[in-house]
This record gives C-alpha cells, structure tokens and sequence, in this order.
C-alpha cells in the first residue's frame, strides 16, 4: 500500500516555486491578479478570478516561442500618476493644517505609485507560445521581471528541448 | 512544423529572419519594436501521423482495431494507435485516462482550477456591509461565511502554496459581525423599549 498510487493527496502535491506575481494594485482588481510558478518540468500560470484560481501549464519541451513588445503603458501610468500628484498640491491652497496634513497624504500616495512606476522600468507585452496556445503573462511585463523571467526559465527551456532531441536522435 | 511565432500586440505571423535577434525589430504589420525568442520545439511537427493499419502479428490499438499500436496509456495501461496517444506533460496517456483524472482532479497535474473558500468567505463578509445588507441579514452572512470557512479549512487545495491567514480573518470577521449585529439589534431593542414615545409607539 506504499506505491505512489495510493499515496495520500498531501505527499503527490506538486512543488511549485514562485518566479513572478503582478503588482499589488492587481489584488484590488477581480481578475488582473496572477502568478508564474516554476515546476519540475512546466510553468504554471495561476490567475486569480476572484473566487477561483485557473491554472495554466507550459511545459518545457513544448514552449515554442517567447515574444514581447515594447509598450507605452508605463508612460501613460505615469503621466496619470503624475498628474494626480499635481492635483494633491491644490490642498495646500487651503491655507489650513488639515488641509496641508491631507495633502501630504495624498502627496505621498501618488508620488509613491509615480516613483514605483518609474522604478519598475518600462512596459512590455509577453506571449508564451506552444503549439496548443498562446498566452499573455502579465506577472513579467516589466522589465526587470522580464530580464529575471528570461534568465531563469530561458536556460531551463533549452536543456529540456535539447535533452528531447538528443532521446529523439537515440 | 508549427505555423510560427506571432507579435503579441497585433497576433500577426512575425517573419522567420526576425527570430532569435539580439536587438528589437519593428513588426511588419504593427511596427511595434518587437523581439522574439524562438527554441527547437517550433520545428516539431503538431499534427500525429496517420496510424499505420496492423497486420496480424501485431497488437491493435484499443479503440481503432485496425490501427497498429504504438504506446502504452501511462495510467490505464491500454494499446494506443499515434492518434489516440496524447502527450501530457511526460506522461503518454489515452483520452479516457484524460477525461477521468480532469474530472476527478485527484492528481495536481491534472486540475486546471481550484475553488477559493477564504475569499468566498471575505466576500460574504465585505459585500453585506458596503450593501448595507448588514443590519438585516448581517448574522444569517456571517454565520454562512463562518460555516465556509469551517468547510473550506479543509477542502480548499490550490496547486500552489497558499497561506491559511484569510481564514483566520474571515474567521475572525465573521465572528465580530455576527457578535456586532446582535449587539445592534438588541441596542435598537432596547431604544425602543426604552424610549417608546421617541419611536411612535
């Protein structure tokens, strides 16, 4: 009674390790929230719909192709940032120290949310691609989780294929 | 062979000379700065050959008799011709075996989604209050939300690691809005009883 056919559920649950996740504004917004995981022999992206969470696996020996574009998302984002922060400046027109104190609240808010903007770097749009779908992962579309995705699971992907061809060749 | 890669703006077939470049390209159709890489997998052929007819030395596929078999269902063990053989992940498993375990979803490779009880129960907790349902239905929500996460404690299995400190909220959520409305209700009460002439009565 020891195969891994009856083992419990808890001991076949697969390990997953976290490799991207969207910005937390995105756990305000039903739907925008989701995950890369990195498994044995697949990614998983894991959406978040409010009540549920859909997983999607990409295997390593399928990916086909990465593809990803520049976008101008992120100069829009700051732009509206930017001016919200403008507009947290008109408290202090008030003349009163509640006034100044929620200014500076606000203040703080958006020129937190420009600053993070710009940190994060530009936008990109990223597809996977195999040969059943094509997807878009929202986890990685900055650039710097772009350049961190593609490091980690670039090398990964190359091994898996290549080991497949050379079983192929044998 | 696969049709090939595709710009993720405008979903159009990108030119094979752009693949794999070290710098951005402008895709031909959208002119979006675009840049792709491409592996091995994408020269594989999609489509299964069509099964080779057996003779009668050889053993037959399961469900096409005719057909000669090629593999071994992983799960159930039975003959597959190449069109019944479907590859999922490592595993070469027959359609039946499939069908079976996205159904039973006992097997974490297998389910494609998973029920979150610790947000129901946020949910049953929050709505009621930005409704202003509460003061009517507050104690039947935040008994039902209770009940959830009782239930959910130990049904809910996401794939991926997931903490149990929603629960504790909504535990904890539902027990205040459950206290907090009897309380309420029994302040009006006694207002009432109280002060009758200030309601009317």
């Amino acid at each position: 009674m020891s195969g891994p056919a009856f083992a419990k559920p808890e001991t076949r649950q697969a390990q997953y390790r976290k490799i991207a996740a969207t910005g937390w504004i995105s756990r305000l917004l039903p739907g925008a929230r989701s995950t890369i995981y990195l498994g044995e022999d697949h990614l998983l992206h894991a959406k978040q719909i409010m009540l549920f969470e859909k997983y999607r696996r990409f295997y390593f020996s399928d990916i086909e192709a990465i593809s990803f574009s520049k976008s101008n998302r992120w100069i829009w984002l700051s732009v509206v940032w930017g001016f919200l922060l403008f507009c947290s400046l008109f408290w202090y027109l008030g003349h009163q120290t509640w006034c100044y104190v929620v200014g500076a609240l606000f203040c703080l808010v958006f020129g937190s949310l420009l600053l993070s903007n710009l940190i994060a770097g530009r936008t990109y749009v990223v597809n996977i691609q195999t040969a059943a779908q094509i997807r878009r992962l929202r986890p990685v579309e900055r650039e710097n989780q772009l350049i961190k995705f593609q490091q980690t699971v670039v090398p990964i992907i190359m091994q898996a294929q290549q080991a497949n061809t050379s079983e192929a060749a044998v | 062979m696969s049709a090939g890669a595709f710009c993720p703006i405008c979903h159009r077939l990108l030119a094979a000379s752009q693949w794999n470049l070290p710098d951005f390209t402008a895709c031909p159709n959208c002119q979006a700065p675009t840049r792709t890489l491409v592996f091995p997998a994408i020269a594989r052929a999609t489509s299964p050959a069509r099964p080779a007819l057996r003779n009668e030395t050889e053993a037959g596929c399961f469900f096409h008799d005719h057909s000669r078999a090629e593999n071994v269902c992983a799960s159930c063990g039975r003959f597959l011709c190449s069109l019944c053989t479907l590859t999922f992940g490592t595993q070469k498993l027959c359609p039946d075996c499939i069908y079976r375990k996205r159904r039973q979803a006992s097997e974490p490779l297998f389910r494609d989604q998973t029920i979150l009880f610790d947000n129901i129960a946020l949910l049953l907790l929050v709505i009621p209050v930005l409704c202003l349902v509460y003061i009517c239905l507050g104690l039947i929500f935040s008994a039902f939300a209770l009940a959830i996460v009782i239930i959910g404690w130990r049904r809910q299995r996401p794939l991926v690691p997931r903490s149990n400190y929603r629960f504790v909220v909504a535990a904890g959520l539902s027990l205040i809005e459950g206290v907090g409305w009897i309380a309420l209700v029994w302040l009006i009460v006694w207002l009432i009883q109280s002060h009758p002439t200030d309601f009317g009565l």
